[in-house]
């Protein structure tokens, strides 16, 4: 398994960079020692950096959400752009070489973002363990946390057994279809 | 001697530093005090900085594009739902003005990249064609491919036009060419005096099998052929049904062309219930059609059924919510109140209609087209003469004539000036102008400063130029209201 995840991480690869780089800073910023800052390694640490797990509630959330909401965002706006360019301009090759290209490029780019929006398993099993097992942290907060949480969590493990590849997949169909409906 | 530190813990039982593995574990940590600093101190690498940093301002501006709806893909989306519903007119409009909105700004870019490479007038982005395929497509749902193609031929490059999505009105245009000047000798024996169509359409049938002949076109010269000669309207029908046989047998959809023409021809032999089969089928295909829906109404309202016509109208009404072509609502609404004689509300329409123009200005005393254009008004000439109609029906042709003699005049000034499409070669336009100008100067309403326009109209017509309804009215046969507030409801 860990040989097609880091495929999967080494065909998406500017996403997985990216989102390597937005843990490392934000390790930086709550004082995280870093072991490795090598953003592309090819064992399942790719993609993510060693680092030591956040003690406080707070810090553990920010450490599991943040960098996800980065390259969700970032993600997004490419994924978006692209989808624009290609399917509702519909623009083909032989409309617009540069535009198609382009649409293409920003298409690849989303969607090596999107398919890199979630932390690692142990990141997300601190949060749990943090807030919901030893119950750190005041219970407003653990409540408004919940949801995100389990995302995150259950999106971890998506993430390592190459789950969120096939779901973006699904995703961009039935954007298709309820796009329409979406916009006027 | 055990292996003891200074607090006389054993060696094993001492947590290592997980990273360098030789000294003691800070408490509270997993690192020695020395590791835990070099850790912390650890740098991000310039290239995590730079992808990570310019990916997200990359994002920011895409998001702001996106966000701002006026770039690149303005208005495809909504076009894109109107198109969904057939409504071909409201969703050219919608695409129509997203590409004028994206030409400026497409401009820009390739100013700037024309800049950078020092290149000139190169066009290096292009998108707005993708607009521009969705407006031609438009264009062939709502009139039909042959269209599509004139339409394409004044909006696309030469390279454009060789473009995949252009290959099938391509085709249709040089299908419809070469049957047409194969047939160009035999058809134009119809303009010679006391021509036989019988002779022409069986002569234009032995062109039938020849190289590049499509027989959907050939039978559609031949329906022209005979419409112009007078031929039956049963014979008309009969080559209208050829049509829909070789459109079948060929497995291209010519229902563009001959649905139209069959509602029409069938509604002049007064079969109107096949005509509202096939009128129906326009509406299904074409939510826009206008034509399609004033001539249900008109059938519904000569069977009585003045509800029904009411729905249709409300129907039409309703594919024109939201967006700016009410203009096509208001007019069949105000055709509607006339034909069911409810005159005062058609003219209280035509003046809230009349409103949108009151700010439009004039040049030679002519609404500026320019303005009308860019303000997405549509030109108001059927409103004048819906308000012709009108006032003829009340018998106050005096203001009838000068009102659709200011329609002619601003078809006659653009058809000069800017050489645009114009109504002036519509006989429901010309019959009206025309049977104004013949009541207003009979029952002597015609305005000394009128009678000029009112001598030049009556002369520009000679003796079975116009319509038979016309010419009963001369004649005497038949009453002004006996024409337009019954029957036909038309001049035409």
């Amino acid at each position: 398994m860990t040989t097609a995840y880091v495929i999967f991480k080494i065909l998406t690869f500017p996403g997985t960079f990216v989102k390597g780089f937005w843990e490392h800073l934000i390790c930086k910023i709550l004082g995280l020692p870093v072991e490795t800052s090598a953003y592309l390694s090819l064992n399942e640490l790719c993609g993510h950096v060693d680092h030591t797990f956040p003690k406080k509630p707070f810090a553990a959330f920010v450490m599991a959400t943040v960098p996800s909401l980065m390259n969700l965002f970032i993600g997004s706006a490419f994924f978006g752009s692209g989808y624009k360019l290609i399917y509702d301009m519909e623009i083909g090759y032989y409309e617009s070489r540069l535009a198609f290209v382009l649409g293409v490029f920003l298409l690849y780019i989303g969607i090596s973002f999107l398919c890199n929006i979630f932390p690692m398993v142990e990141d997300a099993m601190n949060l749990y363990d943090i807030l919901y097992v030893q119950k750190k942290g005041n219970t407003v907060g653990r409540i408004f946390a919940f949801i995100p949480t389990v995302f995150v969590y259950a999106g971890s493990y998506l993430e390592r057994y190459c789950v969120t590849e096939i779901l973006l997949v699904v995703f961009i169909v039935g954007f298709s279809l309820l796009k329409k409906y979406m916009f006027i | 001697m055990d292996k003891e530190n200074l607090n006389g813990i054993p060696e094993e039982e001492i947590i290592k530093c997980s990273y360098c593995g030789r000294n003691e574990a800070a408490e509270g940590s997993e690192y020695c005090d020395a590791c835990e600093s070099k850790l912390l101190a650890k740098r991000i690498p310039f290239m995590g900085w730079a992808a990570g940093f310019v990916s997200l301002l990359a994002a920011v501006v895409l998001f702001t594009v996106a966000m701002s709806g006026t770039i690149l893909t303005s208005g495809v989306s909504s076009g894109d739902k109107y198109a969904d519903d057939k409504n071909w007119h409201a969703a050219y409009e919608q695409y129509f003005e997203g590409y004028r909105k994206s030409v400026g700004r497409i401009n820009v870019i390739n100013d700037f990249l024309n800049g950078i490479f020092e290149t000139e007038q190169r066009a290096y982005v292009n998108p707005s064609l993708g607009i521009k395929k969705k407006m031609i497509n438009v264009v062939a749902n709502y009139y039909g491919p042959l269209d599509a193609y004139y339409y394409a031929t004044a909006f696309l490059s030469e390279n454009e036009m060789a473009m995949p999505f252009m290959k099938d009105y391509t085709r249709i245009y040089q299908d419809f060419q070469t049957t047409y000047m194969t047939v160009e000798e035999t058809s134009n024996k119809s303009f010679e005096e006391n021509a036989d169509y019988k002779a022409i359409l069986a002569e234009m049938d032995e062109h039938a099998d020849k190289e590049g002949v499509n027989k959907v076109f050939l039978n559609y010269h031949k329906y022209v052929v005979a419409v112009n000669l007078g031929a039956p309207v049963s014979e008309q029908i009969e080559i209208l049904k050829n049509i829909e046989k070789f459109a079948a047998e060929s497995g291209d959809d010519y229902s563009w062309l001959s649905n139209p023409t069959m509602a029409q021809t069938l509604y002049d032999a007064g079969e109107t219930d096949e005509t509202m089969v096939y009128l129906d089928k326009i509406i299904e295909s074409n939510k826009s059609s206008y034509e399609a829906y004033r001539l249900k109404m008109k059938i519904q309202v000569m069977a009585g059924d003045v509800e029904a016509a009411g729905e249709t109208v409300a129907e039409f009404r309703a594919n024109y919510e939201n967006n700016e072509l009410g203009y096509f609502a208001d007019v069949l609404e105000i055709e509607y109140l006339r034909c069911i004689g409810e005159y005062e509300k058609a003219e209280a329409l035509c003046v809230e209609a009349d409103e949108s123009y009151k700010n439009v200005p004039e040049t030679n005393g002519i609404m500026d087209l320019t303005y009308i254009i860019e303000n997405r008004l549509i030109v108001p000439t059927e409103i004048y003469r819906q308000r012709a109609l009108l006032l003829m029906t009340v018998g106050n042709y005096g203001d009838a004539f000068r009102e659709i003699m200011e329609a002619y005049r601003m078809e006659t000034y653009y058809a000069q000036n800017i050489q645009c499409v114009t109504s002036l070669n519509d006989p429901k336009f010309y019959g009206t102008l025309y049977l104004s100008a013949f009541l207003a100067n009979s029952n002597n309403q015609v305005a000394e400063e009128d009678m000029p326009d009112v001598e030049m109209v009556l002369g520009m017509f000679s003796e079975g130029s116009v319509s038979k309804e016309i010419d009963a009215i001369k004649n005497g046969e038949k009453t002004v209201k006996e024409v337009l507030a019954e029957g036909d409801f038309e001049a035409a």
